[in-house]
């Protein structure tokens, strides 16, 4: 056991050591802050997204669904009349628009009286003050047309009362509603479940939709097997019944990579946090050789130190852990918005009311710092046992053990990049599995770091020398002296600068491929489009508006595109596909598509497309694990399912979730959906875009459309591109400063650890400057050094991030494009990074008094 | 000293304390002392008595709270920090008790050192620094690495280095309090033989009575007072 004197002593030893402590302490407050601050913000959207969905969902165990076309509402009536279920309700569900400032809400047609058993906010929440929804309230809703009901907040936030009307808007309809009475949620699950609903009578919400006796689904609460059976044998063509769960289940799925990506990134924070507790604590062992030899000779035992230093970790870290949980929660306060931004640009719409900080987070970031400060301190705490009273006046003996651990951490970086190399060889296609491929080729790259140091050191010795005379000489060999110090501030900042290198470029090939491909993709000269509320909610047009602008002044063709979510029966697993109408042949929109695999001639695609073949993306192939020998799709018509051949697989890069084409002729005539979602306009002359923009603005000011040039759309493509990667870039900027750190407490260490040298050298005649010029120059090298080796680790980082990661996560491939601009960059982060932290370490040194420097120990 | 020749080293009231706790220690009291070129002083005192400061303040790496400190015409205590080291560099050569060579330079570097910092190495220092270090006999370890040397060789080394660039004044803190009997005889013959033969002035911190007994003066620290002595006395006289 830890005697006290041994505490004491390692307290003694902190109280001199205050700058340390508080960087061993930020080194993992940032890791944890990291860690804690990404999961609170993807738990927070995914909290509000469950939250919402269970909200519509209610109690149902089942939900009857159909394609485009709905739910005949003659299906509701013959579960409850011919099959008796009494458990089931009737919903109409899209996303509206409301009040002057066009609030996003979710409309909710119901059945009232079907709802009780349902949904529990309805039946519990004080609607108007009254306990309970109130039969007249209920009456009104059912009785009077374009009555609804919304929560206090959000009648607040339309800035309306009982009683006051307010508009609602879809692209194809626009009405003044009354507010019937407004919902008080009961607790905080109710508050966000109806922080975005407006609910109306089922019949209201038909006839402002334009879709009457159309469902979106039915809810069934389901207590047998036999039932499902009835109401399966009940179903028409192009209608199923499946789990109620399975919706929100798969809808969260497509955020999952997203979600997990960002994750391993802040984990990276934390790995970096470990290299710097590594540093801080194999530096206050070299520091306290000296008395822990003393300690060994008088009779502390190898497992008292060992402990000691250990406990001394351990307080640390519960330090940094608790500072780094709190300082998590606000970091995710800051994430959540960009997470959910990008969640609703790219999958599904979310609003997130309230921050969650799950037990699960919280257990994740105390292990994760513990562990970190712990596992960090394991390696400095085995080397203080090895300290024997004789050799820990030597101190060329604990550079000697520094030199055979260099060896020892190349060969365990060998062992990590043959292990990682085996791990992006398995057939699979776990993104986990990736992951941790990618995590031991980049440790195991950095293990090589010391080893590279040295010899890089040997190498520009005689430069460094010929440039910058005996301080150039010295230079390079005080970073090999001190390499259990600078090997391991160096592999830190290399490690983040290998990211900095991975993560542009993977951004930047990623951006360029986007580039190329939009510039491809938007062959037409006008979109007109509804606004989005999400990958998988469809927006309806109407059609008619097309006949509209072909006789627009200067529209030359009109080309409709129709997208809507149809279930593939043979994936019950995946979302359902996004399926797109088109009216043009593709090649006539997009004359620039590129194909992975086409199966027939370009010029005969159109052709087959409208015999019934369909193309589909190369995530859609990725995920379906669609071949050109596995080439059909199976998708559940309002005739029943219908199997088409894929003949091509095209690029993509507009969602993750992949898109499959149709000929929209062959859509007509399988489903009942005379809507459109979207409209291209080839202009007679391109010149006039912007003057038939406005014109074809004011053609469609009624229906909320958003007309847009190429330009435009380009630009806002580019928006959403940026802002999905945003969060990513803020991330790899918080590496580069948890490293920055390191480098300092490096840098720190290393001045400390050369006082003796340094005030000799003011004792021989280094003036203050020259003393600035060495501590440049020696962390210069470091930085040249990290920044030199961060590139090779980057592009191989860029190379899984692209070929393996992004494939895994989204099922898409795109160039490797690397430009000389970005590696410069690396180098020159690496430099400054490194330069910048020497300023404090050299304005110490210079003001170093040589008398005390030298003093006799 | 005679009357018509000006001393190389004037000290004049130099006083030195330090605060610890809170509380002040004066180490040196009004310290006078002149020094003539060519000549060995001696400074005996006890551990702590103030040897060590006043040889720092000679050299330039401390300042003291009073008094004035003048080598060859030139008041250290005028000068900025930056002028007194390459004052110190030019014209100081200093051998400390732990030899405080350079670790990550060689021995030919670690003895060219002062006058690599000054930027004037020449042949003709090269040949006096080969010359040097073949007379403390490590000719053969230009190359060597100081990690490599025993505690003898790397006080030789730095005899070297602190005459290499023909200083005014050497200042020796206990050059051979770190070593054994007979390495401490070889450093200090050589050091003595080395400075006389080149006229160089030389002060030496020691406790060691058999040394100053060399010298042709003893000046005793006492209690931050600095008394001279003949050497003869000085030899006899034991703390």
């Amino acid at each position: 056991m830890i005697r006290a004197v041994v505490c004491r002593l390692a307290y003694r030893a902190l109280q001199r050591r205050i700058l340390q402590s508080a960087l061993f302490i930020f080194s993992i407050v940032a890791g944890v802050a990291l860690v804690v601050g990404v999961d609170v913000a993807a738990e927070s959207a995914r909290r509000a997204f469950a939250l919402s969905a269970a909200s519509l969902q209610g109690n149902a165990t089942h939900e009857i669904i159909g394609g485009p076309s709905g739910v005949p509402t003659a299906l509701y009536r013959t579960l409850r009349v011919e099959l008796g279920i009494r458990t089931a309700a009737p919903v109409v569900q899209s996303t509206v628009r409301a009040g002057a400032n066009g609030l996003t809400l979710t409309l909710l047609g119901i059945d009232p009286f079907a709802e009780s058993q349902m949904r529990q906010y309805l039946a519990e929440a004080a609607v108007s003050g009254v306990t309970g929804v109130s039969s007249q309230v209920l009456l009104r809703l059912l009785t009077e047309p374009n009555t609804v009901l919304v929560s206090e907040s959000v009648a607040a936030r339309l800035g309306v009362a009982p009683g006051d009307t307010f508009e609602l808007a879809t692209t194809q309809n626009r009405r003044r509603v009354t507010l019937a009475g407004t919902i008080r949620p009961w607790n905080d699950l109710s508050r966000q479940a109806l922080a975005s609903l407006v609910i109306a009578d089922i019949a209201t919400a038909q006839e402002f939709l334009g879709a009457p006796g159309v469902l979106t689904r039915i809810d069934l609460i389901l207590a047998d097997a036999q039932t499902l059976a009835h109401i399966q044998a009940a179903l028409p063509p192009g209608v199923i019944v499946r789990p109620a769960e399975s919706n929100r289940q798969t809808l969260q799925q497509l955020s999952d990579s997203f979600t997990l990506n960002l994750q391993a990134l802040s984990l990276l924070a934390l790995v970096v946090g470990m290299f710097l507790v590594y540093n801080i604590m194999s530096f206050s062992v070299v520091q306290r050789r000296v008395q822990i030899g003393m300690l060994r000779a008088i009779g502390a035992t190898r497992r008292q130190l060992f402990a000691s230093i250990l406990l001394e970790a351990f307080v640390f870290g519960v330090a940094g852990t608790a500072l780094g949980v709190a300082a998590g929660y606000f970091l995710g306060g800051f994430l959540v918005g960009a997470v959910t931004r990008t969640i609703t640009d790219l999958y599904y719409r979310v609003e997130v009311q309230a921050l969650t900080l799950s037990t699960f987070t919280i257990a994740k970031g105390v292990l994760t710092g513990l562990a970190a400060s712990v596992g960090a301190a394991l390696l400095p705490a085995v080397s203080a046992t090895r300290v024997t009273a004789a050799s820990a006046l030597r101190s060329a003996d604990a550079e000697q053990a520094t030199r055979t651990r260099v060896d020892v951490a190349a060969a365990a970086g060998l062992a990590a990049l043959a292990a990682g190399y085996v791990l992006t060889q398995l057939q699979t296609r776990s993104l986990f599995v990736g992951l941790g491929a990618l995590f031991l080729i980049l440790m195991g790259s950095i293990l090589f770091t010391p080893a590279a140091l040295l010899l890089l050191m040997r190498a520009v010795q005689p430069v460094s020398g010929l440039l910058f005379g005996t301080l150039g000489r010295i230079a390079p060999r005080a970073v090999v002296r001190s390499l259990s110090r600078t090997g391991v501030a160096v592999a830190a900042l290399a490690l983040a600068v290998s990211v900095i290198v991975g993560v542009s470029v993977m951004i930047g090939s990623f951006r360029g491929t986007v580039t190329a491909w939009i510039d491809g993709a938007l062959a037409a000269d006008v979109y007109i489009t509804a606004p989005s509320s999400g990958l998988l909610e469809t927006t309806n047009i109407d059609p008619s508006l097309a006949t509209l602008l072909q006789a627009a002044p200067g529209v030359a063709h009109v080309a409709t595109a129709r997208s809507v979510p149809a279930l593939a029966p043979d994936y019950p697993e995946l979302p359902p596909v996004n399926l797109v109408a088109i009216s043009t042949d593709p090649q006539q929109v997009t004359p620039a598509r590129r194909f992975v695999w086409l199966a027939v001639e370009q010029d005969r695609l159109w052709e087959a497309m409208r015999d019934g073949a369909i193309i589909v993306t190369e995530s859609f192939a990725y995920r379906r694990q669609i071949t050109p020998e596995a080439n059909t799709l199976t998708l559940l018509t309002d005739q029943g399912p219908r199997s088409f051949p894929i003949i091509g697989v095209f690029y993509h890069y507009g969602t993750d979730q992949g898109i499959v084409l149709m000929a929209d002729a062959v859509y007509r005539g399988l489903y009942a959906d005379p809507w459109v979602s979207s409209f291209a306009l080839f202009l007679s002359d391109e010149t006039r875009s912007e003057e038939v923009i406005e014109n074809v603005r004011r053609l469609v000011a009624d229906q909320g459309l958003s007309v847009q040039g190429t330009r435009a759309l380009r630009t806002e493509v580019f928006a959403i591109f940026d802002r999905a990667f945003n969060i990513t870039a803020a991330l790899r900027s918080l590496v580069a400063i948890v490293a920055f750190i390191g480098i300092l407490s490096a840098l720190m260490a290393l001045q400390l650890d050369q006082k003796r040298t340094l005030g000799t050298m003011r004792a021989l005649g280094l003036t203050a400057g020259q003393l600035w010029r060495l501590t440049f120059l020696v962390t210069g090298l470091m930085g040249l050094a990290a920044g030199l080796f961060a590139l090779p680790i980057g592009l191989l980082l860029a190379r899984l991030l692209i070929d393996v990661i992004n494939v895994r996560a989204f099922g898409w491939t795109f160039a490797y494009i690397v430009t000389a601009g970005s590696l410069l960059q690396a180098v020159v982060i690496a430099l400054v990074a490194a330069l910048a932290a020497g300023v404090y370490p050299a304005w110490r040194v210079a003001r170093l008094a040589p008398a005390e420097a030298i003093r006799n120990e | 000293m005679s009357e018509n020749q000006s001393p190389l080293l004037k000290l004049h009231d130099i006083s030195k304390s330090y605060f610890e706790h809170g509380q002040q220690r004066v180490v040196l009291n009004s310290v006078r002392l002149a020094v003539n070129r060519g000549e060995f002083v001696a400074l005996l005192g006890s551990s702590g008595s103030g040897k060590t400061t006043l040889l720092n303040l000679i050299g330039g790496i401390d300042t003291p709270d009073s008094g004035s400190i003048v080598i060859d015409g030139n008041e250290l205590t005028r000068l900025s920090d930056s002028a007194r080291t390459r004052f110190r560099r030019r014209h100081v050569g200093m051998v400390f008790q732990l030899f405080n060579l350079i670790p990550t330079l060689t021995v030919w570097e670690n003895v060219l050192l002062p006058a690599e910092l000054e930027g004037t190495v020449d042949s003709a220092l090269r040949d006096h620094a080969a010359a040097l270090l073949e007379r403390v006999g490590l000719s053969d370890r230009h190359d060597t690495f100081p990690d490599r040397l025993s505690g003898g060789e790397q006080q030789r080394v730095a005899l070297a280095r602190a005459l290499a660039h023909e200083p005014l004044v050497v200042l020796a803190d206990e050059p051979t309090g770190n070593l054994d009997a007979e390495n401490s005889q070889r450093v200090l013959a050589l050091l003595l033989e080395l400075t006389r033969e080149a006229g160089r002035t030389l002060l030496m911190a020691t406790h060691d009575h058999e040394i100053a007994r060399q010298a042709s003066r003893v000046c005793r620290l006492h209690a931050g007072a600095l008394t001279a002595q003949p050497a003869s006395a000085a030899a006899l006289s034991t703390p």
